[in-house]
């Protein structure tokens, strides 16, 4: 490019373009990842990282695999390199075992069914702004109870025995249970704590803190071995009764906790300005304290959901089988023996994508709070 | 008031319910009558159903032999004809040893990512960001199964075991093989000098802190500490005649004898455990770290701070406050976590609920073994380590 020659006078000569190495990529290659001599060397070495892990794996799971096969040998027997990719076949084969368990093939339309109407009741509680959110939100609070008819029968639909919910169903039941009865649970749960009754506060301060000072497995054995020894002689209850009411305890003393906190961490002007009205206890913490309450503390909440959704592997321990335990009872096949990275791939994967974006939503939500606050 | 009607008797209920301390003491009242209730109602339901079954509440069955056998048991001798006292203690042990363990590792992971989270190397934080939320967004269920089974299907048998570490380490599919260390007489006086030089040093820091802060001078602590316990140490190490070797382990036909093996079970939980908690504490870590205000970096750097300094006094001294009690807190969940995962169980690799789940088991068999009376007292303990700790 020939240099313009043309004079300018003082001040008035247009702007030159920073110098190449300052902006663009290549700054910010050099800032990021080369500024300094230990930088340098730490992004030599995380490339080599990524050089030796990341072709290797997608070569794995996507190059050389099977996606179609009749069992393991037949997988083997159509790679070029055998063992050198993912037998995919196995998970595709027994996908619908592991997704529904023992359900009976005739009813799964009940699954589907309910499937389809916790996404709108889902939906319907989270989505910020919808028409006719109170009827959203009453229909989410029906939801558990028809989805119980429509997944176990009587009434009308054939019954089905809890024995043979399984695999992700089981795994979906049993937390999106946990969650919403263990939320009104442990919003009473705080405010009795916080009462100043001496005999409910001590009485909800012993059950909260007994539940949080034992692991979720304790109780789980408890549902599994010694609650039936609690009931009424001559009565048996499902154990997947037993283990829906425990962890629905469990994670009601941590849902306690939360509320609590956010109840303190809202200023004393509120209940003061709440008695000034003339409100009595139930109605100013209906309309005033909890919603404030629950505003501050929904990301813990979303937090203890994410953690009671992974704990829910835990069943596996007293004989219940959900994803894990019909995925090594798979394994144990001699169709589809030692197929172990396959289905821990694909576990991992399922959990990741429930929890990575329950974990985003609690993010997202907090960053909507956050701009709404005043203080 | 025109007419003086007499109080009945329902008019005195509702003045007692409008006035709101009879209504406090009223409801409490009531609840505890309703609580009592049902706990009366589940004792009584208890006892009905234990001696239908033909058993009492006891905890005799503690000396009697237990049916079943503990793989792993470091510590204590045990065969199947020990008391289901001393397995329990074995459970107690193995948890404690996993725990100490997993600790230790998540601690120095946790740390390490938490700060590598925080580099300014783009890389370097993404891919640590990336491992973070795969990890933690995965059960640890699924890390340890997953663990064990790559362990078992990846690594070669023992016969063709690799060796990582000159001829001293080995690692094959049944575990991981490595020197065991050999005291002779001697080594405990060496033991009892470390552990008076470490109170020593321990004393010296306090001492030096205080003299820092009356009047400024600062002692090269780090230096004075590592040359008193080391020099002690290895002087008395010396005198005694090095007390110390180590059994090598070599492999005689299809496994290795001697040096101590770390089984595949307690090696996939470990480092499972590790580096699980190790993502939560990075998080953690990052949060303390981010939490220092910035204004006290920049202060810091105005008072003539070397940078080494600052890094090491200010950010990780205060940060510290705020992210050790959340550390502390997540590494007593990690405790509760080991000591309720039955791992052992699937892995035979034995903890508290291992001997629960087989007294249940002999409860089925008709041994006569009172699984009530195991799982009470399980949760009585464990509810007294939980409280203690």
């Amino acid at each position: 490019m020939p240099l313009e020659q043309k004079k300018y006078p003082v001040g008035a000569h247009p702007d030159l373009p920073p110098p190449v190495s300052t902006t663009g990529p290549l700054a910010w290659i050099k800032t990021n990842l080369f500024s300094s001599p230990l930088n340098t060397a730490l992004t030599i070495l995380s490339l080599w990282l990524i050089w030796t892990i990341v072709p290797p794996f997608i070569n794995w799971v996507f190059l050389e695999s099977i996606w179609d096969a009749a069992d393991r040998k037949d997988c083997w027997a159509q790679m070029p390199n055998p063992r050198e990719g993912a037998c995919w076949a196995f998970i595709i084969g027994s996908f619908e075992f592991f997704v529904y368990g023992w359900y009976p093939d005739t009813e799964k339309w009940r699954v589907n069914l309910s499937f389809i109407i916790l996404i709108f009741a889902i939906v319907g509680v989270l989505k910020e702004k919808l028409p006719g959110k109170k009827y959203w939100l009453l229909f989410a609070g029906a939801f558990p109870f028809i989805a119980a008819w429509l997944l176990l029968g009587g009434f009308g639909l054939k019954e089905v025995e809890t024995s043979k919910i399984g695999g992700i169903l089981l795994t979906v039941i049993i937390g999106i249970t946990g969650i919403s009865f263990s939320l009104p649970i442990g919003i009473v749960l705080a405010l009795g704590r916080r009462s100043k009754m001496p005999a409910l506060s001590s009485v909800c301060v012993i059950f909260i803190e007994f539940i949080r000072g034992v692991p979720l497995i304790t109780l789980l054995f408890v549902a599994s071995t010694m609650l039936t020894y609690f009931l009424p002689p001559g009565s048996t209850f499902d154990l997947l009764m037993r283990v829906l009411i425990m962890v629905t305890l469990f994670q009601s003393a941590y849902i306690a906790e939360i509320v609590r906190g956010g109840l303190q961490g809202l200023s004393q002007g509120q209940y003061e300005a709440a008695d000034s009205l003339g409100l009595n206890y139930w109605k100013a913490h209906r309309l005033i304290i909890l919603p404030q309450a629950l505003k501050i503390s929904i990301p813990p909440i979303v937090n203890t959901f994410i953690s009671l959704f992974k704990d829910t592997t835990l069943v596996l321990i007293i004989g219940m089988m959900d994803i894990v335990g019909l995925g090594r009872a798979r394994l144990n096949d001699p169709y589809w023996l030692g197929l172990a990275g396959e289905l821990y791939l694909f576990i991992a994967i399922f959990f990741f994508i429930c929890c990575f974006s329950m974990s985003r939503y609690s993010i997202n939500l907090e960053n909507k709070l956050s701009t709404g606050r005043r203080d | 008031m025109s007419q003086n009607t007499p109080p009945s008797q329902t008019f005195f209920l509702l003045k007692l319910w409008r006035n709101k301390e009879s209504r406090a003491v009223i409801i409490q009242i009531v609840t505890m009558m309703v609580l009592f209730s049902l706990i009366g109602l589940i004792g009584r339901n208890i006892v009905i159903n234990l001696s239908a079954v033909g058993k009492d509440f006891s905890f005799g069955f503690m000396t009697w032999p237990a049916a079943y056998d503990i793989s792993f048991s470091p510590f204590i001798d045990y065969t199947n004809k020990s008391s289901h006292l001393e397995a329990g203690i074995v459970g107690a042990l193995n948890t404690l040893l996993v725990a100490i363990c997993g600790i230790i590792l998540a601690s120095i992971l946790g740390f390490i990512m938490g700060v590598l989270r925080l580099s300014n190397n783009w890389l370097i934080n993404r891919i640590v960001y990336v491992f973070l939320e795969f990890m933690r967004n995965v059960p640890i269920l699924i890390h340890i199964l997953a663990l064990y089974s790559l362990i078992v299907v990846l690594l070669p048998p023992a016969r063709k075991a690799i060796d990582v570490g000159a001829g001293n380490f080995f690692i094959s599919n049944r575990g991981l093989y490595a020197p065991a260390p050999v005291f002779e007489a001697g080594a405990g006086l060496v033991g009892i000098v470390f552990i008076i030089s470490v109170v020593a040093s321990y004393i010296f820091i306090k001492w030096a802190k205080k003299i820092q802060n009356d009047t400024g001078k600062i002692y090269p602590v780090f230096w004075i500490t590592s040359a008193i316990i080391i020099g002690f140490t290895g002087i008395t190490f010396l005198l005694t005649g090095m007390p110390l070797s180590w059994e090598v382990p070599v492999l005689k036909g299809f496994n290795f004898k001697g040096g101590v093996s770390i089984k595949p079970e307690f090696l996939a939980l470990w480092l499972a455990l590790s580096y699980y908690t190790a993502c939560f504490i990075a998080e953690i870590v990052r949060a303390g770290i981010l939490a220092v205000n910035k204004g006290q970096t920049e202060a810091a750097f105005a008072l003539g701070f070397k940078v080494k300094q600052i890094s090491s006094v200010d950010h990780y001294s205060s940060s510290f406050k705020s992210y050790g009690p959340s550390t502390l807190q997540y590494i007593l969940k990690f405790n509760k976590k080991f000591f309720s995962r039955d791992r052992y169980w699937i892995h035979g690799y034995n903890s508290n609920f291992r001997r629960n789940q087989s007294d249940a088991d002999g409860k089925r068999n008709g041994n006569n073994v009172n699984s009530n009376g195991v799982l009470s007292y399980c949760l009585f303990v464990d509810l007294s380590i939980y409280e203690l700790v």
